[in-house]
């Protein structure tokens, strides 16, 4: 990515700081004689020894801005600087048409000839977008407070032949902005401090690309460049948006073969194991269909189903339980339920008779029964149900 | 401006209804499943790890777990009584068929009819079970002696139903026998 430039345009020089396109450091710093009446060999000269940029910030010097006192009534900045743009020429007596700014926060109006700033622009732009127009004081207070702080001074700036600039700040704004004749034999201020690598002479341009992003009050841009500011800032954000949903799929898209690549690495590594695992794997379901087996074998032992409580038990049980004279034509039995139908020479006894016996319950009669003559004796027919208890 | 075109707050609202739009769109046909896929993948890769887990356990421990089987399988083979074994629930059938007949056979029980189902029942608890019921004709001491032999025999058996008549049309004093009986049985590879 190419780098930027921050320029701060004075009456007689162009100085420049060569930023990083990435970031906000500065690479270094550059400076150009150039004449205000005819910008275009100043600014190709510049652009030989700068070459390619991504984008330009400009800061207006003080030699270039008609500076003046604007007292408005109390409202917000935006509303103060439109009553300044309504009535500009109550405040500048110029003729020519020009583009004004208050300063925010404070009651310096400052202007610049709308003419000269169109053909400073048309030239740079031809060589790169212009992101920022400011004057240099506001771009200077932005710079000075950049590291935080209760930023305040009084500054010795460069401003016309014959003329000291003057720039003072109180809390990070801009409160005076003069121009002062060499004549009066005043030379107040200090110079800016410089910032590390950063001249002070070239503070002023570099903060006005600190405010690439910042909102468009205080800005000295005419209204057209305002309009193509906003619309490339805008084409900026979409194009950083959609580079960073861009990233944000890639990234979910790697993540995704990534956890598929895990899935088939997995897979062909249980594939591999399952054979030298297969002894193993056998012998241990072995071992749980043996303990199943003796688990469920030691229950029915419990539960009795091989007890005394049998099926022959109950069935020996009931043969020793009838009198002698009993004969059972017919047993069936269903689980621990029995019927017996046969005959016997009182069938009202049987029933008292099972009854008293430990091992039965719920003896009843099923039928009626029916007295008959076999040779001799005299018979009774019996169907009985009975259940056998648990354990008989 | 034309009077039916939308003024600021119009376009506003559509551009946000159509931003709504996009987004529930967005969401149904991308997001939804995307999340259902990862969530299924990531379920397939905590079950192939413990898979992973379990087979490397076993490849490690498999001279231990066989020694463990076969002291296992001796053990069990000194039981007096052992469930009916079968590669299928079929061939589990094929052998009650046979412990049933060779009981039969020992007691002098005929058996007219010996109907073992091929399939297992699995409504009761514990291990699938096979019905079997046996239709014979016998003595009063063939019918003690079966009985004793399937209640006590070396395979475990459970008489479910049993119905003895005597039956006047068979000479001697022979009886008719009816049993059903449920034997659990377990799988063997």
């Amino acid at each position: 990515m190419s780098p930027r430039l921050a320029l701060e345009l004075s009456p007689t020089l162009l100085r420049g700081v060569v930023a990083s396109g990435w970031r906000d450091a500065v690479q270094r710093t550059v400076e150009v004689s150039w004449a205000p009446s005819s910008p275009d060999a100043g600014i190709a000269a510049l652009r030989d020894l700068v070459g390619p940029v991504e984008s330009i910030a400009v800061a207006i010097g003080v030699g270039l801005l008609h500076v003046a006192r604007a007292v408005l009534p109390p409202a917000p900045d935006e509303a103060r600087a439109r009553m300044l743009t309504l009535e500009s020429a109550r405040f500048f007596a110029t003729e020519t048409p020009i583009v004004a700014t208050l300063v925010p926060g404070g009651a310096v109006a400052l202007a610049v000839d709308a003419d000269a700033l169109e053909r400073w622009c048309d030239a740079l732009e031809a060589w790169a977008p212009i992101t920022r127009i400011e004057s240099a004081p506001a771009a200077l207070a932005r710079a000075l407070g950049r590291k935080g702080g209760d930023v305040q001074g009084e500054y010795h700036v460069e401003a016309n032949e014959g003329e000291h600039g003057f720039v003072a700040v109180r809390a990070g704004s801009v409160v005076a902005v003069r121009r002062i004749p060499l004549a009066l034999g005043e030379a107040p201020g200090t110079p800016p401090p410089a910032d590390g690598a950063l001249p002070g002479s070239h503070r002023a341009a570099w903060g006005a690309l600190l405010a690439e992003d910042a909102p468009d009050a205080a800005t000295l841009a005419p209204a057209t460049h305002r309009q193509r500011i906003a619309a490339r800032r805008r084409r900026r954000l979409a194009v950083a948006v959609l580079a960073a949903v861009a990233g944000l799929v890639l990234a979910l898209l790697s993540i995704d073969r990534w956890r598929e690549r895990t899935v088939r690495a997995l897979e062909a590594d249980v594939a591999a194991r399952r054979e030298p695992a297969r002894a193993g794997s056998d012998a241990l379901a072995t071992t749980a269909r043996l303990d199943a087996e003796v688990s469920y074998l030691g229950n029915a032992a419990r539960a009795g189903q091989r007890g005394r409580g049998g099926t022959l038990g109950a069935l020996a049980a009931i043969s020793n339980a009838l009198p002698p004279d009993a004969v059972i034509l017919n047993a069936r039995a269903v689980g621990r339920d029995w019927q017996v139908d046969g005959t016997a020479a009182s069938a009202a006894a049987l029933v008292p008779h099972l009854d008293r016996d430990g091992q039965f319950e719920d003896v009843r009669i099923l039928s009626a029964s029916s007295r008959f003559r076999d040779g001799p004796r005299t018979r009774e027919t019996f169907s009985i149900a009975l259940r056998v208890r648990p354990g008989a | 401006m034309s009077v039916l075109a939308p003024d600021a707050r119009e376009r506003r609202t559509i551009a946000l209804g159509g931003a709504v739009l996009g987004m529930a769109l967005l969401l149904a046909t991308v997001v939804v499943p995307a999340l259902g896929r990862w969530r299924d993948r990531e379920a397939m890769i905590d079950a192939l790890r413990r898979e992973r887990g379990q087979l490397i356990s076993l490849g490690s421990h498999a001279e231990a777990l066989q020694a463990v089987a076969r002291a296992r399988s001796a053990a069990v083979e000194s039981l007096p009584v052992r469930l009916i074994h079968g590669r299928t629930a079929a061939l589990a059938a094929s052998s009650l068929q046979s412990v049933l007949q060779a009981y039969a056979s020992a007691s002098r029980v005929s058996v007219t009819r010996l109907d073992v189902a091929s399939a297992a029942d699995a409504t009761t608890d514990g291990p699938p079970s096979i019905p079997a019921t046996l239709s014979a004709v016998s003595d009063v001491y063939g019918l003690a002696d079966f009985l004793s032999r399937v209640e006590h025999g070396s395979r475990l058996l459970e008489v479910t139903e049993l119905s003895v008549s005597a039956n006047s049309a068979l000479r001697g004093e022979l009886l008719q026998i009816s049993l059903v009986v449920r034997a659990p049985f377990v799988l063997t590879p």
